[in-house]
């Protein structure tokens, strides 16, 4: 058993540390001269060959590399060439950030995504549940940018209730935070939770075939009923996993949101430094976002070998 | 103007109650103002880091100079009490106000002085360090008497020092210039978040008149359309120079809400590179002049907001002609006989724009508009500011570009050789080299003069002059209208 | 916000309800409909449409829908319709770029790894472990910076981007395949492995892998209006429904319909799509479905 954690662990640091020269090695090729952007278009050509070298970017690849993810490893992100303050801090607010939002959102969309699922799946022959699951059908079809466009018209700019946009720090006023949440985590969900509930109705569907679930209407229970006592748990299981590689993959997706109500997390993070050509930030930056899939994907791994012992030899 | 604006105040206190823009349940004046702008600066230095937005936040409010320009573009007084020059335009002695203190404690004297614009030359790597070129030698005659000698008489000199090269700082100072300005303004920076807000706080030992807003927040924005949002539900209180004109129409009609139009130093620019086959002919880029109806493309990119120039200078310049407006009138025949002339047929020009969205929009119209005498444009979109300053400004990779040049009195800078625009005058630049040296009342003709040749040889296509809108909540009094400088001058601004 | 699906397999799920059933019925033939629509209005505008939808028409400037011009007119005055229409080009471009690469790149893949269990395949899936960790949103910012942004720059991305879906599916059909009785005669018979792969595999897993593409597809289309959103996509004048909403965007006080037509034809070919995913996966074998 531990055994199979450690290997497991191995294979984990081994992934981290291919993704990490990947970051690397696609960064490296982004054109346009960091130097230049820092000192503008009055700064004449031997000033902006000196910053670069201040800068450090005429350094090999290789020492580059070792010197830059020997550091994080350590814990340490180095500086930001633009605003020449550590790295590591402005990753880990706009993380935070990020992941206030994305797990809202995460969890409206599930209490959407779970009655909604089930009502559509147990009435799936009836109209109303026709009619329902068309509605998430085409809530699955609108981009989500619109409908944060749309709330953001309605409920801030038409009847002024809410903030268009911006972020609070909850630490600093709580009702404030949670006024500027609404919006942006709405928008994000709501799609979100259309998709999911196609999901709980699939699942829901398919547990509703199983033949414990048929021997428990045989008995005499609803099909409601039946479901609510045997089913619902076993059809939770894929709904989790999708859900996580949701959470994980919204980290990064969440930015067009982020862009809407002009939110500071991560991926706005990642396009302002981006612009600015801030090599340090961006290498950290897409690094987070990848180990952090790449963990959450591990984790989730783990637990399904952990409770299911003959998955321990396969994948 | 004010009475109007006392009753439309009224009326938005009765109707809007969860505003900020309104008095506080007490009837204290409210004295906060939070300000939408666009581009974060990414850090507070601009000492070493180009860019608009750091001096547009911080000069005049957190950092002062001897001189700065009012709202008309007029040089006056601000840590310099007042000042004489010689004769021969070579000495300035300023005299400079007494008992003015730094934000960390330590005196503004002539030493500061000296050891601000001594620092320039060799510390400053952005916004322009040459500007201070003229200066041979600075002096402390006393505490508050500094004494500066010219190597040459110039007349850009005193205006430049109205910019960033003219702020003062203190030696105690320095530690931090990214996060931690320390300057003798009316402001202190209490905090600061990349690409979020940056928090102003009145500074409670500020020599001079107190500012009316105690806390100022200015909030960054991606894009105009959320900056209008913030503004309509009330997350702020005021737009400074608005870049989507499309947006202004729905404030006009709104009585919340005030609009002010005032002039800007923010040339939109059609260049084209006089260095590359394409456009060293000067047939050929009159003809550009004729073939675009600035009209049109001022009406379709930019809502019909702005005002047609004609020339580098706008109005707020001493030497603007406003005949150079017409001086390319819009006429495709003419163009394509001057196309003809100069025996071009079937061009095809490299258009590369910055991905703005001005920039965006207008190069469609002109793509459309130099298609019609037979020139093909190939517009391609670069990101700005990474990939457009290196591919056009550094390495001048291109045929005809568009962007908005938004530094006061930069024809100057435009006329060099070794600018992107590539434009070659031996003449124009001995003319700008003479006017800087001459009497106030020949500056004026010299600088006229070589313009109007920069305008008749067609060195770029000057669009038309970006206006500067600011949006206000309606009970905002005292905002700035014209942006004559890089700075947002929030001292005046009140309730 | 879009692009997140495109690591899901399947992102409408399996609706096994109506196995046994003739399957799919109405829902793929709705799906056929809408997207017979788009796929007329693409075909339509490479030879016709009302008006220029790339020129600039400055007398005709924001015109609400009348008569001359059914859904009014934008900024530039160009004809909504006119746009509508070409636009469908560009979506259909991009879903079909994308999803063309992702097949090429990720099925392949999953086929080659689901035929050699072991170490192989151990090391190819944390290969596809790595590209799933970095999602089709994140590539088309990166490539943006790298490349320029543009439709090229996009369609990439997200193909690459989507490839690992394909490949997880790919694999995961290639394993059950792999132990049915031809296929092991097959390998006694000492046929090469490309060839059982492309004779046997290939075949039997195409219904999962058209399912997938067809999800994808509308994904696609989704992400090609978010990255347009962001200014990663296509650029002007071609006109793209996604960029027609960011553009719509400043006019919503204005014109508040600019922003519904796009809205529309985005909502319609997704649907489509999706719609027609669920219809086919219906119709084929439910058992060939995968849930990772």
């Amino acid at each position: 058993m531990v055994l199979v954690v450690l290997r497991r662990l191995g294979v984990f640091a081994t992934t981290v540390v291919v993704a990490s020269v990947v970051t690397f090695l696609m960064l490296s090729i982004l054109p346009g001269n960091a130097a230049r952007i820092a000192l503008g278009v009055q700064a004449s050509e031997a000033d902006v060959a000196a910053q670069a070298t201040a800068m450090g970017l005429d350094r090999p690849a290789i020492v580059r590399y070792l010197d830059w993810f020997g550091n994080v490893l350590i814990g340490d992100f180095g500086t930001s060439t633009v605003s020449r303050q550590a790295i590591g801090p402005e990753i880990t607010d706009a993380l935070g950030i990020t992941v206030i939002l994305v797990l809202t959102s995460v969890v409206l969309a599930l209490l959407f995504a779970i009655p909604f699922g089930i009502l559509t799946a147990v009435r799936q022959r009836k109209p109303d549940g026709a009619i329902l699951s068309g509605i998430s059908q085409i809530g699955v079809a609108v981009p989500g940018f619109l409908a944060g466009m749309l709330l953001v018209t309605i409920f801030a700019v038409t009847l002024r209730w809410l903030p268009a946009g911006g972020w609070v720090d909850p630490g600093e006023d709580f009702g404030g935070f949670i006024e500027h949440l609404i919006l942006p985590a709405i928008a994000l969900g709501s799609v979100q939770g259309a998709v999911l509930s196609r999901y709980v109705r699939s699942s829901v569907l398919e547990v509703m075939r199983e033949d414990f679930i048929r021997t428990a209407r045989a008995k005499g229970l609803g099909a409601g009923r039946a479901l609510f006592r045997h089913g619902l748990r076993n059809a939770a299981v894929p709904v989790m996993t999708v859900l996580g590689l949701q959470i994980a993959t919204l980290l990064v997706g969440a930015v067009v949101i982020e862009r809407v109500f002009s939110i500071p997390g991560l991926g706005s993070l990642l396009l302002d430094k981006v612009a600015l050509r801030d090599l340090p930030a961006v290498q950290g930056i897409v690094l987070v976002l990848v180990v952090f899939v790449l963990a959450l994907n591990f984790l989730v791994d783990l637990a399904f070998t952990l409770i299911d012992p003959r998955l321990r030899s396969a994948t | 103007m004010f009475a109007s604006i006392a009753t439309v105040m009224v009326a938005s206190m009765a109707l809007v109650g969860c505003s900020s823009g309104s008095t506080t349940a007490g009837g204290k004046p409210d004295t906060s103002l939070t300000v939408g702008l666009l581009a974060t600066p990414g850090n507070l230095d601009y000492t070493t880091t180009a860019g608009a937005a750091i001096p547009q936040a911080l000069l005049y409010n957190v950092y002062e100079g001897l001189v700065k320009l009012d709202n008309d573009g007029t040089i006056i007084p601000l840590l310099a009490e007042s000042w004489t020059v010689s004769d021969d335009g070579l000495v300035y002695d300023f005299l400079l106000h007494d008992g003015v203190t730094f934000s960390d404690g330590s005196p503004f004297t002539a030493e500061s002085v000296k050891f601000s614009l001594e620092r320039v030359k060799d510390n400053w790597t952005a916004n322009g360090p040459a500007y201070l070129d003229p200066i041979a030698s600075i002096e402390a005659v006393s505490d508050t008497e500094a004494r500066i000698t010219l190597s040459k008489p110039s007349n850009s000199w005193l205006f430049n020092m109205s910019g960033p090269v003219g702020t003062m700082f203190t030696e105690s100072g320095l530690a931090d210039l990214a996060t931690a300005p320390v300057g003798t303004g009316p402001y202190t920076v209490s905090s600061f978040k990349s690409g979020d807000s940056l928090v102003l706080a009145a500074n409670a030992d500020y020599w001079g008149e107190a500012p009316y807003m105690t806390g100022v927040t200015l909030r960054y924005f991606t894009d105009a359309t959320a900056q209008t949002n913030a503004l309509l539900s009330g997350d702020i209180n005021l737009i400074s120079g608005i870049s989507q004109f499309q947006l202004v129409d729905q404030f006009k009609s709104n009585p919340d809400f005030q609009v002010l139009e005032g002039a800007s130093t923010g040339e939109v620019t059609l260049s084209m590179n006089n260095a590359s086959d394409a456009f060293s002919d000067v047939r050929v880029r009159q003809a550009v002049m004729y073939a675009i109806d600035r009209q049109a493309v001022m009406d379709t990119a930019n809502s019909g907001f702005g005002l047609l120039i004609g020339s580098m200078v706008p109005p707020t310049d001493p030497w603007y002609d406003e005949s150079l407006a017409d001086l390319y009138p819009y006429d495709p025949d003419q163009a394509t006989d001057l196309l003809a002339e100069a025996g071009v047929s079937d061009l095809t020009v490299a258009f590369k724009i910055p991905n703005l969205p001005y920039a965006v929009a207008g190069a469609q119209v002109v793509k459309d508009q130099l298609a019609k005498v037979g020139i093909t444009a190939n517009v391609t979109a670069l990101e700005f500011p990474a990939v457009w300053l290196d591919e056009v400004f550094s390495k001048h990779d291109y045929d005809m570009s568009l962007i908005m040049h938004s530094e006061p009195r930069d024809v100057t800078a435009f006329a060099a050789p070794t600018y992107y625009a590539g434009y070659d005058s031996p003449a124009v630049m001995a003319k700008f080299a003479e006017a800087d040296g001459a009497d106030a009342t020949s500056y004026i003709e010299l600088m006229k003069e070589a313009t109007t040749t920069m305008a008749e040889e067609a060195a770029a296509d000057w669009l038309y002059l970006q206006p500067a809108i600011a949006l206000a909540d309606a009970d905002l009094l005292g905002v700035p209208k014209n942006t004559p400088s890089l700075a947002l001058d929030l001292s005046t601004i009140a309730r | 916000m879009t692009a997140i699906n495109a690591q899901i397999p399947a992102a409408t799920g399996p609706n096994p309800a109506r196995r046994g059933t003739k399957g799919g019925g109405a829902t793929l033939w709705a799906g056929l409909v809408l997207i017979g629509l788009v796929l007329l209005a693409a075909v339509v505008s490479l030879w016709w449409t009302p008006f220029d939808p790339e020129g600039v028409f400055s007398d005709s400037i924001l015109l609400p829908p009348g008569a001359q011009h059914l859904l009014g007119t934008d900024s530039f005055g160009r004809d909504v319709f006119s746009s509508i229409l070409r636009g469908a080009q560009i979506s259909l471009l991009v879903g079909t770029v994308a999803v063309g690469i992702a097949a090429l790149l990720g099925v392949p893949f999953g086929i080659v790894a689901g035929m050699n269990p072991g170490r192989l395949d151990q090391f190819m899936m944390r290969g596809n472990d790595i590209s799933l960790a970095f999602p089709a949103l994140l590539l088309a910012i990166i490539f943006g910076a790298i490349f320029g942004a543009g439709t090229v720059t996009a369609m990439v991305a997200l193909g690459i981007g989507t490839a690992p879906a394909f490949a997880l599916i790919a694999r995961s059909g290639t394993m059950q395949i792999m132990s049915r009785e031809y296929v092991q005669a097959a390998r006694a018979s000492g046929k090469s492995g490309l060839f059982i792969g492309v004779r046997h595999i290939l075949p039997n897993i195409s219904g999962m892998l058209i399912v997938q593409a067809s999800v994808s597809f509308g994904i696609a289309v989704l992400a090609e209006a978010a990255l347009s959103y962001l200014g990663l996509g296509t650029p002007p004048p071609t006109p793209s429904w996604g960029r027609m909403l960011q553009d719509a965007q400043g006019y919503l006080f204005i014109e508040p319909l600019l922003i519904v037509w796009p809205g529309i034809a985005i909502a319609i070919a997704v649907l489509g799509f999706n719609l027609l995913g669920d219809g086919l996966r219906d119709r084929f074998d439910p058992k060939m479905q995968v849930n990772r």
